[in-house]
């Protein structure tokens, strides 16, 4: 025991041994250790301060560049929606819009398989024969044009076959859904896509839309990334430009107008339908028309639209204007009775009625009723013929209107002088011939006549509105001045009335509704003398009581010895204001004259 | 905690090498003298502290921040999905909204044409109701609410 406890002890003390001699063998540190500790520290350093500075290099002097290099990389604009605003009518319905098209070129000398197979993959997408394409691809080595508006889905099946050799171009067209029903307002644009008649031509600057401007960044798979979308609404710069017109009551008057110009073989013909509020144009029909998708096709002469580009001499639709004038001059009373022998001269002219008869001492409304010209001479005498004049160049007679449509024509009236000292110019003035006026001229005096004497300017447009409803801009027009006085509208608008009632106006009469009227029928000058040819119209302020509408129709040279403004025009006319009356819901003033519409229902 | 060692100067004068065998058939080299363990400063301490707090927060931070980077990516990814999506749902829409102007178009012009028994709508074939004054507000009679008899809706017979 005691052995193996000496051994115990010598083991110990062996260990311990060891151990301090492990602990002397650490490693010591040689000579230059410091020098070397402080090269390594120092290449450390350096290094780390290299990389420090540069990055402070890139990140603060190169920082904003290179950033902006590394923004344009991952950021792209939105493609447009449109390249021009849509137009709608007053209820919103769609008069014209773009669409995205594409034109697909191929480049021959890039394609990564041969001819035939291109063709054999291009060939179901654009629909066009495998043979065709390849010859296609065999007459030229780079960019020849294929096919011209493919839609954005077949492109997108284009993109997705990712061939080379095979480009797509955005173009735009322009949609009509209306076809030629507002072609002679809203216009055409041609390839170009620019607006060439009507409102695609007069506001082009306001129709072009803006592309979108702000970038927006995107990932690598091509989707759009939220950050640097504007928190505005997405379709928030989407205008469309808004119309005063309604669709409905323009197919009303075209329809009617295409009746009459069918039956009475004419030449042209148009309606205006005006609120005499404002002046805005419910409807404008002139026809023919032409189908603005296929513009190439049409006459160009139909690209003006006639009742704002051509001049006509009113004849007796004046009448009810020079009555206002004799009225608001105090040369006449509304009980006035003038004397109208049939035939009479008027500076050596022979002046004599439309039918010819005498209607011998008459009031101011029977000579609208019969539409009497000698009536009409007799009452302009009364006014001087200065005071004549200044009265019809206040209301604008050789002017323009100042409407928001292109192309308008100013009307042509004698010079002061040759008005003035020679009898037979006011004479011939005051039943409507020997001047010209444009129709829509012709809507904005009687409006004046409607609304209690105020001229107010006939136009289209109400506005480019948002998608919210909020109008942007609108187009500056003439405002509205007083050209008569509430009294003389109030007796001229009693005296239309009673020309519906018991005149010429007879066959405009709706039952239940009372409407004020006044047929025309003037004959058409052409080289320096009058012709047989007629120009017929019919004009209405409608609802009698309190106007709110007028409704004009002028129909170009109709055939046949039944051609006048009452059998023509004064038809159309009628036909449109029912239209109107189911249009607004106007109620009948005289509900009793309706026929009870459950007297025609036949119990079940 | 590692051990600081200072050389033994003297040692250094007689090996210059840590090879044990050489240190064996030499003189025995005087031991490095253990340098005593000290106290870490104050200031040590609270920098091992910190650490000691640092490490766990930092590791916890980036467990957290991992799915929340993760959502943030994955978010703005379906976002841009959502808005391909809606780009595509508007471009139908323009185009369904010209479709149904050339059908409204078409409709009519047919109906005009081939007059299908359809009449314009005018005064004669619209009902004009005349219109009434407002009634004045009446209150609500207020029932006594129904009472179940059981006995009363009990069956008369099976």
């Amino acid at each position: 025991m005691r052995v193996s406890a000496a051994n115990t002890v010598k083991l110990k003390s062996r260990r311990a041994e060891i151990a301090a001699r492990l602990r002397n063998t650490r490693p010591i540190n040689l000579p230059g250790y410091h020098q070397r500790l402080v090269w390594v520290w120092l290449l450390l350093f350096m290094g780390q301060f290299g990389l420090i500075a540069r990055l402070f290099w890139l990140q603060v002097n190169q920082g904003a560049q290179l950033g902006q290099i590394a923004k344009d990389q991952r950021s792209r604009k939105l493609s447009p929606k449109f390249a021009r605003h849509p137009i709608v009518d007053r209820n919103g319905n769609i008069l014209a819009k773009d669409e995205p098209t594409f034109r697909l070129f191929v480049h021959p000398m890039m394609f990564k398989k041969s001819r035939a197979d291109m063709a054999v993959a291009l060939s179901p997408l654009i629909k066009m024969p495998t043979d065709e394409l390849v010859r296609l691809f065999e007459s030229g080595k780079t960019g020849i044009p294929v096919i011209r508006n493919l839609s954005e889905e077949t492109a997108a099946n284009l993109r997705k076959l990712g061939l080379d050799g095979v480009e797509l171009n955005q173009e735009w067209s322009r949609n009509y859904p209306q076809k030629d029903l507002m072609s002679s307002i809203v216009g055409y644009v041609d390839g170009d896509h620019l607006g060439q008649a009507g409102l695609e031509y007069s506001l082009q600057m306001w129709l072009k839309a803006k592309p979108p401007s702000e970038k927006v960044s995107e990932d690598g798979n091509g989707y759009l990334l939220p950050n640097q979308f504007s928190t505005r609404p997405l379709n928030a710069d989407e205008l469309s430009l808004k119309l005063t017109l309604d669709t409905r009551l323009q197919w009303s008057a075209t329809m009617a107008l295409h009746k009459k110009l069918k039956q009475y073989n004419a030449v042209r013909g148009a309606v205006v339908v005006m609120d005499v509020k404002d002046g805005s144009l419910r409807a404008l029909a002139a026809e023919p028309a032409y189908d603005p998708s296929q513009f190439y096709k049409a006459n160009p002469a139909l690209f003006r639209n006639w009742a704002i580009a051509d001049l006509y001499e009113p004849g007796s639709t004046f009448k009810p204007i020079n009555v206002a004038i004799a009225l608001d001059a105090g040369a006449i009373k509304p009980d006035t009775v003038v004397y109208d022998p049939g035939n009479i001269s008027v500076g050596g002219w022979p002046i004599q009625n439309n039918d010819g008869s005498a209607y011998g001492a008459i009031n101011i409304t029977k000579v609208l009723e019969v539409s009497s010209n000698i009536g009409m001479v007799r009452i302009m005498e009364r006014v001087k013929r200065a005071t004549y004049y200044d009265y019809l160049k206040k209301i604008g007679i050789g002017e323009i209107t100042g409407t928001d449509m292109p192309f308008e024509t100013a009307g042509s009236m004698k010079d002061r002088p040759q008005f003035v000292d020679y009898p037979i110019e006011a004479a011939t003035n005051s039943f409507g011939q020997g001047f010209s006026v444009t129709p829509i001229q012709m809507a904005q005096l009687h409006a004046a006549i409607a609304n209690g004497g105020m001229m107010v300017t006939p136009h289209v447009t109400e506005g480019l509105f948002n998608p919210s409803g909020k109008l942007i801009s609108k187009t500056e027009l003439i405002s509205p001045r007083r050209v008569f006085s509430e009294a003389t509208t109030a007796s001229v608008r009693q005296m239309m009335a009673s020309v519906v009632e018991n005149g010429t106006g007879k066959p405009a009469k709706i039952p239940g509704y009372r409407l004020g009227g006044k047929t025309g029928t003037a004959q058409k000058a052409g080289g320096g003398t009058y012709r047989n040819a007629r120009i017929t119209s019919f004009v209405a302020t409608f609802p009698a009581e309190s106007p709110r509408y007028v409704v004009f129709a002028v129909v170009d040279e109709p055939k046949g010895d039944d051609a006048f403004g009452s059998t023509v025009a004064a038809p159309i006319v009628k036909s449109v204001i029912e239209t109107l009356i189911s249009v607004e819901g106007i109620p009948p003033s005289h509900p009793e004259e309706l026929k009870k519409p459950a007297a025609n229902l036949k119990p079940r | 905690m590692p051990t600081a060692v200072r050389p033994n100067l003297r040692a250094k004068s007689v090996s210059r090498t840590a090879n044990p065998s050489s240190r064996v058939s030499t003189a025995m080299p005087v031991p490095l003298q253990l340098v005593p363990t000290q106290q870490p400063s104050r200031k040590l301490a609270l920098l091992l502290k910190l650490r000691k707090v640092s490490t766990p927060t930092a590791v916890m931070l980036t467990l957290v921040i991992l799915p929340i980077y993760g959502w943030s990516v994955s978010t703005q990814l379906s976002w841009g999905k959502r808005y391909q999506h809606l780009e595509q749902l508007r471009r139908e829409e323009r185009h369904y909204q010209t479709q149904t102007e050339t059908l409204k178009h078409d409709l009519t012009q047919n109906a005009i044409q081939n007059s299908a028994g359809l009449v314009p709508q005018g005064p004669s074939n619209n009902l004009f109701l005349p219109e009434m004054p407002s009634r004045p507000n009446v209150p609500v009679a207020t029932t006594p609410p129904v009472q179940f008899n059981p006995a009363a809706s009990a069956p008369l017979a099976y």
